[in-house]
């Protein structure tokens, strides 16, 4: 599902919404019929750790550790530490056409390209149900986009997991079946 | 994964974090330093002397009189005639006695004009005796026995010949070049003032500073027993008794002795009232090491919450993908004790360091005999309070990273 609207229209604020980060003064949130406004801060925390997983504009990664480290890390909040754990990472980075040389490299020192990349290995590792996106393709050029949301929409379906796009730019729109203006959800929202 | 994040955090603020551990670093070296030198000062200045139970010299201070007796420190002011000498030590209830002419040196190192009886009765520890490494005590009026570091340091054997100088310093004026003295003995470490002295013959003192007596000599018979030569004074004499209950009894009878003034002391009682002199001084150096540590502390801390601000981001990121407020909590408590470890390592190393360089000048200067191995019960005790000291003082940003970390999804 891709959710478009121009800058600063609230996008952002709706999937900080949705990962739990922001609390709602009134209503509940829904996801996987768990409404996580009634759950305690670490439950919180637990929830999304265990199913949510996300790809911002910044893509959250602690610029001083290595892409490895910087996947494990977040593997180990989550708690699937799964044996098989190291060879899947490479395999996912392999696949993002992220080759093994900058493994080791700290990520600040990654291009913003391949940065996203370990951004989106990390996110899908979780084999998460839902992953969040907040205009991930913006930091690239038409061709590396529709390369990357081909590469990203055929390993969602091997993961089954959903994809909850916000983005300004409308030529993602090919790419997806579901697309929402935000206008029109809040407007629907407010009737 | 933990502490490869803590380690990587740090290293990624190392500019700023290499100050701090520094000054860290100074402050435990120089705490554990003075904790090290005090205890050894204190167990080098008890084993200086053992099994003697006076100490008789000219009448003047009694710290001054142990002082030069025992530590070879300072120069006396008086001496005791060698009749008052030979008087006191045929008292019934003496059992031995050491007569010490103290005054002269080679090439930095003090000579003690002494007869056998040194080597005989002379102990230090725990009722330890002399020993010799090489050769043995001396036979004839210009002979010289060596402390072990004189030996080591000046590269003397036995059979060695060697000029001794008239009064203190390395670079004395006055040499006694007339004769020269023969090594016949080298003494075993003890880890006393000993080590760094030069024992001779009273006779062969009394040479060096009588042209007549010299010239009187006679070069093919400077045996001992037969040289008739008899010192007019001494500086001072260490005395033992048949029976200890009879000290004070002799102290008094010294003191009181009507043909000149002197002074008798109990080496034990006098060390202590040393020791205790030096304890106010050590007290302070103590608190003033414990003010570096804790400045050193402060300094570290606000670093920590001046790096707070530029750490937000970073907290938050730690946050979004998934660490609870406990693990940012320990992260930084995880990191300011690496730091201190690294502190007290550094520390440690400098300190090794700095005592095998400072060993030969604090027992040169000072007469104390430092090891360089200060790792030790009160040392550990010591390195636990600081590591104690660092884990409650990080409490503080730690804490500021845990509120910080509540809130820092909500921004």
């Amino acid at each position: 599902m891709l959710i478009h609207g121009p800058s600063g229209c609230g996008k952002s604020t709706f999937l900080n919404l949705l990962s739990g980060m922001l609390t709602p003064q009134e209503g509940e949130i829904c996801i996987h019929g768990q409404d996580i406004v009634k759950l305690s801060s670490r439950q919180q925390d637990r929830f999304r750790a265990q199913h949510i997983a996300y790809i911002f504009q910044q893509f959250n990664l602690i610029p001083y550790l290595n892409a490895i480290e910087n996947i494990e890390l977040e593997s180990q909040f989550s708690g699937s530490n799964n044996p098989a754990g190291k060879t899947s990472t490479g395999e996912m980075l392999e696949r993002l056409n992220l080759p093994n040389p900058c493994w080791q490299q700290a990520v600040r020192e990654l291009s913003i390209g391949q940065q996203q990349r370990v951004a989106i290995a990390r996110a899908l590792l979780k084999k998460p149900k839902l992953l969040l996106a907040d205009e991930p393709s913006s930091a690239l050029d038409a061709k590396n986009r529709d390369d990357f949301m081909r590469t990203l929409k055929s390993l969602l379906t091997e993961l089954d997991c959903s994809l909850l796009m916000v983005s300004h730019d409308e030529a993602l729109q090919a790419h997806f079946e579901n697309i929402q203006a935000f206008e029109n959800i809040v407007q629907r929202g407010v009737e | 994964m933990f502490i490869r994040l803590a380690y990587k955090s740090l290293l990624n603020r190392k500019e700023s974090l290499i100050i701090s551990l520094i000054a860290l670093s100074v402050s435990i070296f120089v705490l554990l330093g003075v904790e090290h030198i005090r205890l050894q000062s204190k167990e080098s200045f008890a084993k200086a002397i053992s099994g003697t139970d006076l100490i008789v010299g000219a009448r003047s201070g009694p710290l001054n009189l142990l002082l030069y007796s025992v530590f070879h420190i300072g120069s006396p002011n008086n001496n005791l005639s060698w009749q008052s000498y030979q008087e006191i030590t045929q008292h019934p209830k003496v059992k031995w006695s050491i007569p010490l002419s103290i005054g002269d040196s080679h090439r930095g190192y003090r000579v003690i004009a002494s007869n056998q009886d040194y080597f005989k009765y002379f102990q230090y520890g725990q009722n330890q005796p002399l020993q010799f490494e090489q050769g043995h005590a001396y036979e004839t009026v210009l002979d010289v026995v060596l402390g072990a570091e004189v030996a080591q340091r000046l590269g003397y054997k036995v059979g060695d010949k060697l000029h001794i100088a008239h009064g203190i310093g390395s670079s004395s004026f006055h040499q006694h070049d007339d004769y020269s003295f023969t090594v016949r003995g080298i003494l075993k470490a003890t880890g006393t003032a000993v080590d760094k002295s030069l024992i001779s013959s009273l006779a062969g003192i009394e040479i060096i500073h009588d042209k007549q007596l010299a010239n009187s000599l006679d070069p093919s018979n400077l045996k001992l027993e037969n040289s008739n030569i008899t010192s007019h004074s001494i500086t001072a004499f260490m005395l033992g008794l048949e029976r200890k209950i009879d000290i004070f009894k002799l102290q008094r009878l010294i003191s009181n002795y009507p043909k000149e003034p002197l002074l008798a002391i109990l080496p034990g009682v006098t060390l202590k009232e040393l020791w205790h002199m030096m304890g106010s001084l050590e007290n302070i150096l103590r608190l003033v090491s414990a003010l570096v540590l804790i400045s050193a502390i402060l300094g570290l801390l606000a670093l920590q919450m001046a790096n707070a601000r530029e750490r937000k981001q970073e907290i938050k990121l730690l946050r979004v993908i998934g660490a609870s407020p406990i693990y940012i909590f320990s992260l930084v408590q995880l990191e300011t004790l690496l730091l201190t470890v690294a502190s007290m390592a550094f520390g440690a190393l400098m300190l090794f360091i700095a005592l095998n360089l400072g060993q030969n000048f604090l027992s040169g200067e000072y007469g104390i005999y430092i090891s360089a191995n200060f790792i030790g019960h009160e040392t550990i005790m010591l390195a636990a309070w600081i590591l104690l000291a660092a884990i409650l003082a990080a409490c503080l940003p730690a804490v500021q990273a845990y509120r910080h970390s509540l809130s820092a999804l909500k921004q």
